[in-house]
């Protein structure tokens, strides 16, 4: 620590010549001078340092004693820029980086999004974007109370949004609202109607009359649980009390049999890159963008355009608003060249399988799948033939399901 | 008789710190000697350097004269009051 308070303060090491050295000495600390290192180097001569301040007491005291004082050496930091002192645009410069330092550090050059799970950041800093909150802003420009009511009010999906400035980073922290439970209207009459052709393995009516039992055969679209129910009368009663409207719920498993194909040109277009390829540059400063180029069009007719954006991070992690940014436009041929069978049919398989599971849905399961391949005019077709077993009941609003027959005959014996 | 002879002669602050039990470098201003190991010698209430050298050095005391004797001595910092001399001390006498 003292070396470094030495350093900042500046020292200096005079050498002394005089008959009366021990007369100079003690005149020094008379004075109260501050100085240190007293080394004798010969009978008339001594070295010692003292402050840079101090310097223009020892060169009076050293004519009162008769003594000639001499500089030797110069140490510290004022010395070190003393150097600089003619070289005026250097000082510019330094007055110019601390000037910008200064300004620049009110100015926003990251915003980091936190708190956020299902509404990206992107979503977030395009909403601050469209009321003026971006890389580049004023940072004491921003009414942050103001912005936190717009952006609550522009996006629904947040609760809370907070916006916080330290320094040149902005930190938007938020919490985003609890989705609403999905909510059945169940004051508007429904059927369940069958999603698919099978045999019914599983029925459980929560709500309605059921059409259908356990081992039937149903059709797709045909109504499985009516919500239209005919009110049972008393065993002794002439009177007709007619039908009810309810909202039918319930579920119904069936096996299903599910055919899907999908098909394939053998003969294929591939890219074939010329080797012929344009490079443009970009830089992208605080969003805007600086073109190095002129405008004008890519002299290939067909090319693949390859961006590469070059960013640099710093070490905690957070992004500068400078940006490279790099496209490359590839010239490429189209060549028809044969598919590998093998490999096609492997794929058309693996998407068959997916469509399968998603008209299943994740509750569905796969009992038996059966694939068969062959080759109709330069196509390669794959079907599939699976067995399943899955909930084929599905709500539908009663004006637009097709009215049950048994019902429809009690209706109009009612009338 | 000859040792009362040779014993200087006391002032009246110095005879006053030594009834009273009081502290002769607060009281009677005498120097104060601080020897740390045989490397560091501090002394306060000192008059003077009277000669200077890296085997010997004299310090005024007042009513005598500090001999310092050692290799490599140097003056490591020096204020009105205070001195701090360096080097291996070997020998250190009242003169």
């Amino acid at each position: 620590m003292k070396w470094l308070i030495l350093f900042l303060r500046g020292t200096v090491t005079v050498v002394v010549t005089g008959a009366d050295l021990e007369r100079f000495i003690n005149s020094c600390a008379k004075a109260n001078l501050l100085f240190w290192a007293v080394d004798w180097r010969e009978p008339f001569t001594v070295a010692l340092t003292v402050t840079r301040r101090g310097v223009q007491t020892v060169r009076q005291i050293g004519t009162r004693c008769q003594c000639t004082v001499v500089e030797e050496k110069r140490n510290g930091l004022p010395f070190f820029l003393t150097r600089f002192r003619k070289r005026y645009a250097l000082l510019v410069g330094v007055g110019l980086f601390i000037l910008s330092l200064c300004v620049f550090s009110r100015f926003v050059f990251v915003i980091d999004v936190e708190g956020n799970e299902r509404v990206s950041s992107a979503e977030i800093l395009s909403q601050l974007r469209q009321y003026g909150v971006k890389p580049g802003v004023y940072g004491p420009s921003i009414d942050r109370r103001e912005l936190a009511n717009q952006m609550l009010l522009g996006m629904r999906e947040l609760s809370f949004f907070s916006l916080n400035l330290h320094g040149t980073r902005a930190e938007v922290i938020v919490r985003e609202r609890a989705p609403k439970p999905e909510l059945v209207d169940e004051s508007k009459p429904t059927n369940v109607v069958s999603t698919a052709t099978g045999i019914i393995t599983n029925l459980e009516v929560r709500k309605g009359d059921p059409l259908v039992k356990k081992g039937d055969t149903v059709m797709e679209g045909e109504i499985l649980i009516s919500g239209l129910i005919d009110i049972q009368e008393a065993a002794y009663s002439n009177a007709d009390l007619g039908t009810s409207l309810v909202h039918a719920q319930g579920r119904v498993d069936a096996r299903t049999w599910r055919t899907l194909k999908a098909k394939i040109p053998l003969l294929a277009q591939v890219k074939q890159p010329t080797g012929e390829e344009e490079s443009r540059w970009a830089v992208n400063l605080l969003g805007n963008r600086v073109k190095f180029y002129r405008n004008g069009g890519i002299s290939f007719s067909k090319y693949d355009k390859i961006t590469t954006t070059k960013t640099w991070v710093l070490s905690d992690g957070s992004i500068l608003p400078i940006s490279l940014e790099k496209e490359t436009f590839r010239q490429y041929e189209l060549l028809d060249e044969e598919l590998e069978v093998e490999a096609a049919e492997v794929m058309l398989r693996e998407a068959l399988l997916n469509n399968l599971r998603a008209y299943i849905g994740e509750e569905g399961e796969i009992l038996r799948t059966d694939f068969v391949s062959r080759q109709v005019d330069g196509f390669l077709e794959v079907t599939l033939l699976a067995e399943c077993s899955e909930q084929i009941g599905q709500m539908v609003l009663l004006e637009a399901s097709p009215q049950p027959e048994r019902l429809e005959s009690g209706t109009v014996n009612t009338q | 008789m000859e040792s009362k002879e040779k014993r200087r002669k006391e002032g009246l602050l110095e005879k006053a710190s030594v009834l009273l039990d009081l502290p002769g470098d607060t009281v009677a201003g005498l120097p104060c000697l601080e020897l740390i190991g045989d490397r560091e010698l501090r002394m306060e209430n000192y008059r003077g350097i009277l000669s200077c050298s890296k085997e010997e050095i004299h310090v005024d005391g007042g009513k005598w004269v500090l001999r310092i004797q050692g290799q490599d001595l140097e003056i490591r910092a020096m204020r009105e009051r205070e001195l701090l001399i360096t080097g291996w001390l070997d020998r250190i006498e009242l003169m």
